[in-house]
């Protein structure tokens, strides 16, 4: 507990009034929507949970599928993309001397762009015309309007990508020779690929939009699934990548230590950066149109991208038990009690890595070739989904959010909030392994995912995964009194909480660390090295799929 | 960058676990032919009822406790529809979808395949225990997606 | 806003004694997770091999 409240936030005050209030604007916004997305997001989630479990029945005028649509774009798309700009944003301006007038500009141009591009997309969903969910596979056909909201939320994504490249080559080119600071070259990568991973489904959706109106009459499918997952996979991977700069720079200085070996980070981001985009083909494993050969070049590629996870699981524990120990943590994991359990900003990040641990270990099996067939489109899929987005990821954003809103509303966290982030993050740790829990197992039993509760029939497998259901709602509905706690959090953080400053606490390398050589600094290469992975793996299928493809399809309106 | 020695041999292991993993699945798909379905046929979606095998879906044995299964999915249902074999029937299904992109899997067995259109899908197996199979098709397709699904009865 | 180098309150004195840089506890803990990831692969494979 002491160390939320300990000194280094007043001594703050005398150094720098801290983030400029343009800036925190910026931030303070983003947050604002992320967070209002959590609510609605959060209670679309539970009115799924309680159907599944055969408990509630929704009405025709907003049917499961549209509760599913909105579900996912709001919290897979703006909650996190959202926290993800407004974060780094706020990262950005705190180690680069400030956000340069132009790129605010580009934040507030990029915010209107996404908030534009959303109501597009939002009205067809509430209409009942856009009922295709996230990944609207083709040739289910939504309105127009839902993909033309998706090309302006795809460039609002843009334009923050460029501004941040922008204050971070002007940093560069009044710093020569320094390294971007730590945080800020976490927010480089993760705006690389944002730029990069979004290519692929703009121009899918280029090439669905012509046929949506029908001045096109058909579509290539298989193209159109392969691009959108070069794209969605990556999306994942940034909300992770962004909750492991967390991980490396925010959690050893909230528990009082120093941060793991500099060089290693970067290259941890490098690799992650380079390897991502072509681990999309693994959501393609039992899709047909792609050679066996081709699938296992790209398993292989999947299960590479495991192992920076597996370095940074190390360089975590590793930081944890030379802090411990340093506090007087003895014998195997005595350092484990040497940690503040009691400050939110710890533990939610704490159990968001843990809950990486299965995690991790799902992806792992799930991704690896014909044992994916166990798993492939069931409910599991989903109970590995929430555990890695919704608790590694979002459970890290939610630690973050008990500094970095009262940071950007000049604001303190207050011992009341913090027992409140606590006691939330344990609801969120039950709610989970009861939800979570019971999807991987009915998962295993065949229970398909995506599927308002049916019993087919009443047919005697699918009465089966019944009583287990009840566990998915029962999850569900903590995991909603968890989102209720967490927002009246993050609200009472940004307009009520006392006033004074917080620090935005980045952790500094250990005094004995090497020099880290400089060619982590040359993003030039990196991008090359990713374009030519790219290439590699998406070159061979993309020919085959355009030079051999059957007649298309026209669109179809099942819903 | 200097490594410690702890983290040496935890990046070996983890590399290690990522190979014998590969090895495992590599060996499995190119050695024993238990790849996961990836069929490369193509045909017109439009077009399905008038191209063989598909004019003429249905069961045909085509050996000792050997099926072919010629199947069409459509929103939302399987033609053939409630499908009976004897046990130690070795089954193989040639799918494809008449309209959106469905999903076919059997609860308790390793039958899990996309089925595009555009694309035919191949994918076999064997059934020894009898009993009742849950057909269900996992794949979003439609207002009707919960109610898509059918049976294999093994005798 | 600029972190100096120079301790802040509330950090740890850096000493590098033996105690302090053995790794043994970090060691124990991957290999919990190398366990995890193995019985989850280990239980696909069984259940893959017993469906087949």
């Amino acid at each position: 507990m002491e160390t939320v409240f300990s000194t280094p936030i007043r001594q703050q005050v005398t150094k720098t009034l801290g983030i400029g209030l343009e800036d925190a604007r910026i931030t303070r916004t983003y947050l604002f929507v992320s967070f209002t997305a959590l609510l609605l997001g959060g209670v679309l989630g539970l009115l799924q949970g309680l159907n599944r479990a055969g408990l509630l029945e929704l009405p025709t005028w907003f049917n499961y599928y549209q509760v599913l649509t909105a579900h996912g774009v709001l919290l897979v798309l703006v909650l996190t993309a959202f926290f993800t700009i407004g974060y780094f944003y706020a990262a950005l301006s705190h180690t680069l001397d400030g956000l340069l007038p132009k790129v605010r500009k580009m934040a507030w141009i990029g915010f209107s762009l996404k908030m534009v591009g959303f109501v597009f997309a939002v009205i067809p969903i509430l209409m009942n015309k856009a009922t295709v969910l996230y990944t609207f596979y083709p040739p289910m056909a939504a309105s127009p309007y839902f993909y033309i909201g998706l090309v302006f939320i795809v460039l609002g994504v843009w334009m923050c990508a460029f501004g941040a490249f922008i204050n971070v080559a002007d940093w560069r080119k009044k710093n020569k020779g320094k390294h971007v600071p730590i945080i800020s070259y976490f927010a480089t990568g993760v705006f690389v690929l944002l730029f990069f991973g979004s290519i692929p489904v703009a121009i899918e959706v280029l090439t669905i939009i012509p046929w949506a109106f029908g001045w096109v009459e058909t579509i290539n499918v298989m193209l159109s699934r392969t691009l959108f997952w070069a794209f969605g996979h990556t999306l994942v991977n940034i909300w992770y990548l962004t909750a492991v700069s967390a991980w490396y720079v925010i959690v050893p200085k909230v528990i009082g230590g120093r941060r793991f070996s500099d060089t290693i980070t970067r290259v941890v981001i490098v690799l992650l950066v380079i390897m991502n985009i072509p681990g999309g083909f693994h959501h393609q494993i039992i899709d047909p149109g792609i050679s066996e050969t081709v699938k296992y070049i790209h398993v292989f590629m999947s299960l590479a991208i495991g192992f920076p996870s597996l370095m940074t699981a190390y360089a975590m524990f590793a930081v944890f038990e030379r802090t411990g120990r340093r506090k007087g943590g003895k014998g195997l994991l005595g350092w484990l009690k040497k940690l503040p359990w009691g400050d939110v900003r710890f533990l939610a990040p704490m159990v968001a890595m843990l809950a990486f641990i299965p995690g991790g270990a799902g992806g792992i099996v799930q991704t690896t070739f014909q044992l994916n067939q166990l798993a492939h489109n069931t409910l599991w899929v989903v109970g590995h989904f929430h555990l890695t987005l919704g608790t590694s990821v979002i459970l890290t954003f939610f630690g973050i959010s008990y500094w970095l809103v009262p940071y950007v509303s000049k604001r303190v966290l207050t011992p009341e909030i913090n027992r409140l982030g606590v006691i939330q993050t344990i609801i969120w740790a039950l709610g989970m392994i009861f939800m979570s829990g019971a999807m991987h197992w009915v998962g295993l039993l065949g229970a398909p995912r995506r599927t308002s509760y049916t019993t087919y029939f009443e047919n005697a497998t699918a009465l089966s995964w019944d009583p287990y259901l009840i566990f998915l709602a029962v999850g569900g509905t903590l995991l909603f009194i968890g989102v209720v706690l967490q927002v009246y959090a993050v609200f009472y953080l940004m307009f009520r909480a006392p006033k004074g400053e917080t620090e935005f606490p980045i952790a500094e390398p250990e005094d004995h660390e090497t020099y880290t050589p400089y060619w982590t600094e040359r993003w030039g290469l990196w991008i090359v090295l990713m374009l030519a992975l790219v290439a590699m793996a998406y070159v061979i299928p993309i020919v085959d799929f355009i030079t051999n493809a059957p007649p298309g399809s026209p669109p179809f309106k099942t819903w | 960058m200097k490594l410690h020695r702890s983290e040496v041999i935890w990046l070996t292991a983890s590399f290690g676990m990522i190979l014998i993993f590969m090895i495992i699945t590599g060996y499995q798909t190119f050695a024993l032919g238990m790849g996961p379905p990836s069929h490369m046929e193509t045909i017109n979606p439009q077009k399905v009822d008038q191209t063989a095998p598909f004019d003429n879906p249905g069961l045909k044995q085509i050996g000792e406790n050997e099926y072919e299964v010629v199947m069409t999915l459509q929103v939302f249902s399987y033609t053939p529809n409630k499908i009976e074999i004897p046990a130690g029937s070795t089954v193989h299904f040639t799918l494809t979808s008449k309209d959106v992109t469905h999903g076919f899997q059997v609860a308790g067995t390793n039958i899990n395949a996309m089925v595009t259109p555009g694309h035919i899908q191949k994918i076999t197996q064997k059934f020894d225990k009898p009993g009742e199979y849950l057909v269900l098709c996992n794949e979003y397709c439609g207002i009707g997606h919960q109610a898509m699904a059918t049976t294999i009865t093994v005798k | 806003m600029e972190f100096s180098r120079e301790g802040q309150e509330g950090d740890l004195e850096v000493k590098t004694t033996a105690e302090h840089e053995t790794t043994k506890g970090t060691l124990f803990s991957v290999g919990v997770v190398a366990a995890v990831i193995f019985a989850n692969y280990l239980l696909f494979f069984w259940l893959y091999m017993a469906r087949v």
